[in-house]
């Protein structure tokens, strides 16, 4: 009997031992969380201030909603929500659906050896950043020195150099096309996985009743692939205001003074006022204002997600 | 990604329909491939060809006149092989660091005598879909003296609560026998992270790590609105400078003269920047073939529980 109370006694004491080193391990995340995540998200408050760096966040004086009223008479704002909106909208129409072809596309290949070697190259220009990827630009096709000038040149089609950055015409369009070269292969990971998750018997019953090639895509393949398709359509749409994935960077190393009307876009714009003209206030109001629409359109793209997939967009529930 | 065959039989019976389908998505594979890796290719050999003559085009293939020189002026040059180093600190440090973080975080959580856990995860998940933005976390920041150090590039980045749910869904398919086991023989939870989780968990270390350190080497953001001293410049942050000094120089610069440059040799601006964005690259292009299953493997792990 007092070995039995004995031993739960230490079983108590390691279990509280044990209690008190799980909890350091999570505090310490929690208290990074604390002050990298939490503490700047009272920083929002600034949205509803005249920051004054000499007064601090505190001592800064309330203005209300004024920071809101200026951001609505803003000259530029059409033009950086235009610039933003569209470009969203065509990568949704063409960044989009390319991975899902070039997984098709490549789940086809027969060829297992070179299909390998073929992922591995097509997941390359992920990995560079965008300014490797923006001066790499410069040497292929908008320099003077450019490949594509150069080439021109001896070919005797075109004597002056062209630079499509300094065609603001153009600027969607290269950011659209970049941004499908840079993520193509890595974005087609998630669809290839669906793929290779569906029966393998289905594709032979298709075969035996002599379905052809492009049949077994059409109705076998896509429709496997609608769930996934139209959680990565959601993710895309709720970034409408982010301008899509890269948008920043392309913005900030392919904008220049001469396309500056289409590459502005919200994101840079707010770096632009807030750090370079050192108006926080105002940057933190047009910060606010972007992350309170795009929580809006993740919620209401959930909602839809919910309604017609039967499952949460994003992570919830048991963890 | 996916192994299973055909059966042999299939193959004989294919229509010609269905031949042409697999020529010409051949082609076009073939095709998207050449143009996932044909700019940079084009990058390296430009690198290595004499820099004047590079000004007169026509080189696709090898470089025309073979040189070492726009390498040479890398490494002589103290400031890039300070970059460089920088650079690899950086990703290292910073790497391994939040690797540390979110390991015992990730372990803690899975944990189900944690008190507090409901509460612990809330506030992570929280973290993933609201943030103060920009301004706030650059006056955090100030405010905790990080301006113009190095730790700014560090521990602003060391915990994502996105890849702690990586390495719980991950630590969750662990047999909880295995740690029952370790248990019993009276480990406590920190040998139990350390001598039975970790050890059996490389697949989901290496996906973490592995974004955290293409994250680190390629990040320019931070270290161009924190840093100001020179010493303490990343790669990326010098080939932003180049960027921008590019863009000055084309405002200033009238366009559509093409002399043609004969006698001049040694290295350009151009040449010296092309080799040293190919040294920023090529430590990347050595490494994400290897870690091509473990990151696979976490956008998976990702996407059925995200």
């Amino acid at each position: 009997m007092r070995s039995v109370r004995r031993r739960q006694r230490i079983r108590n004491k390691s279990s509280r031992v044990d209690q008190a080193i799980l909890q350091c391990m999570a505090l310490v995340g929690v208290a990074y969380m604390l002050l990298f995540y939490y503490a700047p998200m009272y920083g929002v408050v600034l949205a509803f201030k005249d920051y004054k760096f000499f007064k601090g966040i505190l001592g800064s004086k309330w203005v209300g909603l004024a920071n809101f009223i200026e951001l609505y008479q803003d000259i530029s704002m059409p033009m950086v929500l235009r610039n933003t909106i569209c470009i969203s909208l065509l990568k949704i129409l063409i960044c989009f659906p390319a991975p899902i072809i070039f997984a098709v596309l490549l789940s086809e290949l027969q060829l297992p050896r070179y299909k390998r070697i073929i992922q591995t190259a097509s997941y390359f220009p992920h990995f560079i950043s965008w300014v490797i990827v923006s001066l790499m630009m410069t040497y292929l096709f908008t320099d003077d020195r450019s490949l594509t000038n150069t080439l021109f040149r001896q070919l005797g089609w075109r004597q002056e150099s062209y630079n499509v950055l300094n065609n603001e015409n153009a600027f969607y369009w290269v950011c659209v096309l970049s941004e499908t070269w840079k993520e193509i292969g890595w974005n087609s990971i998630i669809f290839l996985a669906a793929i290779s998750g569906i029966d393998r018997q289905i594709y032979e019953a298709a075969t035996v009743d002599g379905a052809s090639r492009l049949q077994k895509i059409l109705y076998i393949t896509l429709p496997n692939l609608v769930g996934a398709v139209a959680i990565v359509f959601m993710f895309n749409f709720a970034g409408l205001l982010s301008g899509g994935g890269g948008a920043f960077d392309q913005s900030y190393f392919l904008g220049n003074s001469i396309n500056y009307e289409r590459s502005i876009i919200l994101s840079t714009y707010t770096l632009e006022v807030g750090i370079s003209l050192g108006r926080f206030s105002y940057a933190t109001a047009v910060g606010l204002m972007n992350s309170v629409v795009s929580m809006v359109l993740l919620l209401a793209c959930n909602a839809a997600s919910k309604k017609f997939l039967g499952r949460s967009l994003y992570i919830e529930g048991d963890y | 990604m996916m192994h299973a065959k055909k059966p042999a039989g299939i193959f004989n019976r294919v229509s010609s329909a269905d031949r042409v389908f697999d020529v010409v998505n051949i082609v076009i594979m073939t095709l998207i491939t050449i143009v996932c890796v044909y700019p940079f290719y084009y990058c390296i050999v430009l690198s290595f060809n004499e820099g004047y003559d590079a000004l007169n085009g026509g080189i696709y293939l090898w470089p025309r006149m073979f040189t070492l020189g726009n390498y040479k002026i890398i490494f002589q040059d103290g400031s890039m092989v300070g970059a460089f180093l920088i650079t690899l600190i950086r990703t290292v440090l910073g790497t391994t660091l939040s690797l540390f973080l979110t390991s015992i975080m990730a372990f803690a959580l899975i944990r189900r005598q944690l008190r507090l856990r409901r509460v612990y995860v809330t506030m992570g998940l929280i973290t993933m879909y609201f943030s103060g933005g920009l301004i706030p976390l650059y006056l955090l920041i100030k405010e905790l003296g990080m301006v113009d150090s190095f730790w700014v590039y560090i521990i602003p980045n060391l915990f994502s609560f996105y890849n702690t749910i990586i390495m719980m869904v991950f630590f969750r398919e662990i047999p909880s026998t295995m740690i029952e086991a370790s248990k019993i023989d009276g480990a406590n939870e920190w040998q139990v992270y350390w001598r039975v989780v970790m050890p059996v968990s490389t697949a989901v270390i290496a996906t973490i790590c592995m974004y955290n350190a293409v994250y680190h080497w390629n990040a320019w953001f931070d270290g161009y609105i924190y840093i100001s001293t020179p010493s303490l410049k990343t790669m990326a942050l010098l080939l932003v400078e180049m960027i921008n000094q590019g863009k000055a120089m084309e405002a200033l610069r009238t366009s559509g003269n093409s002399l043609v440059l004969s006698g001049m040799s040694g290295p350009t601006e151009n040449s010296v920047r092309l080799a040293t964005m190919v040294v920023a690259v090529v430590p990347i292009m050595c490494v994400y073939p290897f870690c091509q299953k473990y990151f696979i493997q976490g956008i998976m792990l990702g996407a059925v529980k995200g």
